[in-house]
């Protein structure tokens, strides 16, 4: 690497990071400026880049109150699409981590037959084409009458929760020497005092980014809310083919929508950073 | 104080033997060292006794029962781990009381018990001052004093201590070599320590074990082993400088056996003769612990034992001692010990002598002793 | 039998005993549960299962020969497969630049780090509205930021030509920060003694990067390589939200393809047919691919 402060290497990597910042942020500051815009600026062209800010299209979206000379209450079902999101995504990584947990010790602590095809199974549900497991789903929910359920889809999205919760933390408890418990088990403790008092205060931040993670995939899927959900029980992301459809005119309040949509995500994004790469890959890449 | 025995332990990990038939019994409240290079079974025979390692074959006593099935909780023995296993998320005060606040025992301590005790083993390993930090704060040697105080602070049956001292610094490991004997003689509990240092052994042991890739090679007083060490390798391990070591042929002279290295001929004790006769062997090695063999000044010849005349052919200093090799006028070799205050340089001339009973004649093929033979 | 990784015997008591398959129980029967779809759909593919009739007889393999001779399917599997390998290079390509540009110690780099790995947490449907909005031919603010600097517009999405690579561009605005990050990882965690044992003898960078970085870099680029040609291969949201496999299935891929089937077409088994054929070729790749991961862990490690 040369060592001059101004070599053509440093300048080069450094317009190169200005690009590479611009290209990651753009489409997010666009989409913000379309969201804060009046749906007269909105589609405007040439596009406005100066203009009156307004929260015009939140309220919509949000709040059901648009400006119509006064305020007036529309329709918006958003906040309910919201709502099933929450209930939805929460519900699937509660019940994952319910079910993991045991499960990841069991894989990072014992041996027995079948341990490393279980694993792999498992593993390879992320692989897996979504709607080799959803249209039988949208089949077979109808059948028994879950379908469009919070509980059927809560089972439904075991596919996307449960594999990874699995293989992650299975990582986070083989980070846990033998040693420890081989002492704590010295020292008089039973299995259930050593995983509660060794174990589990040891992966507790891991199970923490682990759940977060986990919502965020839930939060972030698109086909299992979109085929699985009844019109009540839509999850906001897939909700938001809905304003493509046919409110073709309303791109601020779809910009607005889009904007509402992807902020839990990033925002406990940047809360597990730490944990990020670990996360991508199933504990492959040790971030 | 219990009395401990292993009979016929075997330990195989996969296709790796790690301990074979390992059998030997300690006396109530004995301290017992493994001595052995590393890789020669010591912490798998301690973690067998723990009961975290199953045993392959064989079977673990304890007074008389055997304990093979049972729990380590219920073995009631108390270990400090060569790699410390301090749990990472205590305090160092909570690592040391972990052992006393598990739900079998916790009701026989309080709090302030507990920490009584903890602050009396904490000063006795001089980290009392240590107690409020994280183990990741610490340096090697004060982590695992961490790790010994949470085994010394229990009052088990058995204490398993692997290489309790080994990453300490010199003048702490002296110290706590005699404290820990007389921690460990106090409340006579019975113990089994490692170590891979022969003179830690010696000072620490009552008795000591011999291992060499997972088998037995002598059990003893270091008496014992030091006067007539079983074979070549427990030879090898229990001096520093190592043992003198000859090819030997057994000859027969008027009536006696004597062994004829390289022309000279040496003289044996009446018991090591009678048992190469017994054995018929013809090829040996013979061994001679360097500090057996003394400079020699006087005029007179002694009636038995052996002077040879040499050459100092090169001279070392180790620590407070000099070794010196010693090119003998009979056509091989010697290492000698001398004291550190002896002024010896390459080139003089040098008389010396060893005694007949320094003489330890080893079978050349099974390297044992042929003491212990037939 | 349940044993003990490390070997500890337990006393005989039926729930130590057996402590290891009671804790992974539930998770077994989750994932049996999640198997059965599997084989619902293996099995429906047998058959002319229509949604709307609800018809279900069996047909053996007609299905499997109906999509051998369907050209669709053929178009399908070639958009697929495009998309794959133009989505993973570029986004590997990209992102190992990335990498290297956020490993530099320059100013505010937390920073870029953190506002570098946005998109890839941006629900992709999410992404791809938001690069239709953009990407609008005529009122599109890309085309005006082009006409801007002296270039032509785009039809981007609303053309066959040239709706492919739209698409790749908006799978790799929210893909390359995955490789970029595992990349920038991957390199975090390289060992410096043989770079300091290089520098030492005096070899050049291109020599140490060919022939050191690389080579250690291979678990993470199998890595990236694996999760991405997966993803890409079995490909839907993205490209429904912002072509729904159009204009003229010129960004069809067979998930898309599969979609129609079932809810346009109703033709349910027909569509179960194109997934198993897909879920083989996944499924036999990340056999072979994590096969490659796991021998070249084992080779880094082995130095």
């Amino acid at each position: 690497m040369n060592r001059e402060r101004f070599s053509v290497v440093k300048i080069v990597s450094i317009v190169g990071l200005i690009l590479l910042m611009l290209w990651t942020a753009f489409p997010l500051y666009w989409v913000f400026n379309m969201s804060i815009q009046t749906p007269l600026d909105v589609i405007s062209y040439p596009p406005k880049f100066v203009f009156d800010a307004t929260l015009e299209n939140y309220s919509v979206v949000l709040l059901g109150k648009a400006w119509l000379g006064k305020y007036e209450t529309v329709q918006t079902d958003f906040p309910r699409y919201f709502l099933n999101s929450l209930i939805v995504c929460f519900g699937a990584v509660a019940l994952s981590m319910l079910v993991g947990v045991p499960a990841a010790y069991s894989l990072a602590r014992y041996r027995f037959r079948g341990k490393e095809n279980f694993a792999f199974t498992l593993l390879s549900f992320r692989f897996a084409p979504g709607l080799i497991v959803i249209l039988p789903l949208f089949v077979i929910f109808r059948r028994l009458g879950i379908y469009g359920t919070y509980h059927g889809m809560v089972l439904a999205y075991q596919l996307i929760t449960l594999p990874f919760s699995v293989w992650l933390m299975r990582g986070f408890f083989e980070d846990i020497p033998m040693e420890l418990e081989h002492a704590a088990r010295i020292d008089g403790y039973s299995w259930w005092g050593i995983f509660r008092k060794v174990d589990l205060p040891l992966v507790a931040p891991g199970i923490a980014a682990t759940a977060i993670l986990s919502f965020i995939f839930a939060w972030n899927e698109f086909l299992f809310g979109y085929i699985l959900s009844s019109d009540v029980t839509r999850p906001v992301t897939p909700s938001l083919m809905g304003f493509i459809s046919y409110e073709q005119v309303l791109w601020g309040q779809m910009a607005a929508a889009a904007i509402i949509t992807l902020l839990p995500s990033l925002i406990l994004a940047i809360f597990i950073q730490r944990y990020l790469v670990r996360g991508l890959t199933f504990g492959a890449v040790k971030g | 104080m219990v009395e401990l025995e292993l009979r016929n332990v075997t330990k195989k990990y996969g296709n790796l033997v790690a301990v074979k038939d390992l059998s030997f019994k300690t006396k109530k409240g004995e301290l017992i060292v493994l001595l052995g290079p590393p890789g020669a079974g010591k912490s798998s025979t301690l973690k067998m006794v723990a009961g975290i390692e199953d045993v392959t074959s064989g079977s673990i006593l304890m007074d008389g029962q055997v304990v093979n099935h049972f729990d380590p909780a219920e073995r009631d023995v108390a270990m400090a781990f060569e790699t410390y296993a301090l749990y990472p998320h205590l305090s160092v005060f909570e690592n040391i009381a972990f052992p006393l606040r598990s739900p079998k025992r916790a009701h026989a301590f309080s709090e302030e018990l507990v920490r009584k005790k903890v602050l009396e083993v904490a000063q006795f390993l001089e980290i009392d001052m240590l107690l409020e930090r994280k183990p990741k704060e610490l340096s090697g040697g004060q982590r695992q004093r961490v790790s010994l105080a949470r085994c010394l602070i229990r009052e088990p049956k058995v204490f398993l201590l692997d290489e309790p001292i080994a990453h300490l610094d010199a003048k702490l490991r002296h110290r706590l070599r005699r404290e820990l004997k007389k921690w460990q003689e106090e409340r006579g509990t019975t113990t089994l320590y490692t170590t891979t240092d022969y003179l830690e052994a010696f000072s620490v042991g009552d008795r000591i074990v011999v291992l060499n890739r997972g088998i037995l090679e002598q059990m003893g007083t270091w008496e014992e082993i030091y006067s007539h060490p079983a074979s070549h390798f427990v030879g090898m391990i229990v001096s520093d400088p190592p043992m003198n070591y000859l090819d030997a042929r057994i000859v027969a002279k008027d009536t006696e056996i004597v062994l004829d290295v390289k022309g000279s001929l040496f003289k044996l004790p009446a018991n090591v003769q009678a048992k190469i006769r017994a054995m018929n062997l013809q090829e040996v090695i013979m061994g001679i612990f360097p500090s057996k063999i003394v400079p020699f000044a006087a005029e007179t010849l002694p009636s038995s034992g052996t002077v040879i005349d040499g050459v100092v052919k090169f001279v070392e200093l180790r620590g407070s001692r000099k070794i010196a090799f010693v090119s003998t006028d009979r056509n091989f070799t010697f290492t000698i010990q001398l004291s550190g205050e002896e002024s010896v340089r390459a080139g003089d001339r040098m008389r010396y002598f060893f005694g007949e009973e320094a003489i330890q004649v080893f079978d050349r093929q099974s390297q044992r002793n042929v003491i212990y033979l037939g | 039998m349940s044993n003990l990784a490390n070997g500890m015997e337990l006393r005989q008591s039926f729930w130590r005993k057996n402590i290891a398959l009671l804790l992974f129980l539930p998770a077994f029967l989750l994932t049996v549960g999640i198997l059965a779809p599997f084989g619902y759909s293996v099995v429906m593919s047998f058959t002319n299962f229509n949604l709307t009739t609800g018809t279900s007889d069996f047909i053996g393999i007609g299905n499997y020969v109906k999509l051998i001779r369907d050209p669709e399917f053929w178009n399908s599997l070639k958009v697929t497969i495009l998309f794959t390998i133009g989505a993973v290079a570029f986004e590997v390509g990209v992102g190992f630049i990335a990498a290297y540009l956020l490993n530099l110690g320059l100013v505010g780099q937390k920073l870029w780090r953190t506002l570098f790995l946005l998109p890839v947490m941006l629900p992709p449907t999410v992404a791809a509205i938001m690069w239709k909005l953009m990407m609008a031919p005529i009122q599109g603010v890309f085309n005006y930021l082009l006409q801007l600097v002296g270039l032509p517009g785009s039809e981007w999405l609303g053309s066959s030509s040239t709706a492919l690579l739209s698409v790749i561009l908006i799978d790799a605005y929210v893909f390359i920060p995955f490789a970029g990050m595992i990349f920038l990882a991957g390199v975090q965690n390289l060992p410096k003694e043989p770079y300091e044992a290089a520098a030492v003898d005096g070899v050049s960078n291109w020599f140490t990067f060919r022939k050191l970085t690389i080579p250690l870099l291979k678990p993470v680029i199998i890595i990236v390589l694996l999760f991405r040609i997966m993803d890409c291969l079995k490909h839907f949201d993205i490209i429904y939200a912002a072509t729904k496999g159009g204009p003229a299935s010129a960004t069809m891929t067979l998930s898309v393809q599969s979609y129609y089937h079932s809810f346009r077409w109703t033709a349910m088994g027909y569509s179960f047919a194109h997934l198993v054929v897909l879920w083989a070729i996944v499924y036999v790749l990340s056999y072979f691919l994590v096969g490659q991961w796991k021998k070249a862990v084992s080779e880094v490690h082995g130095y």
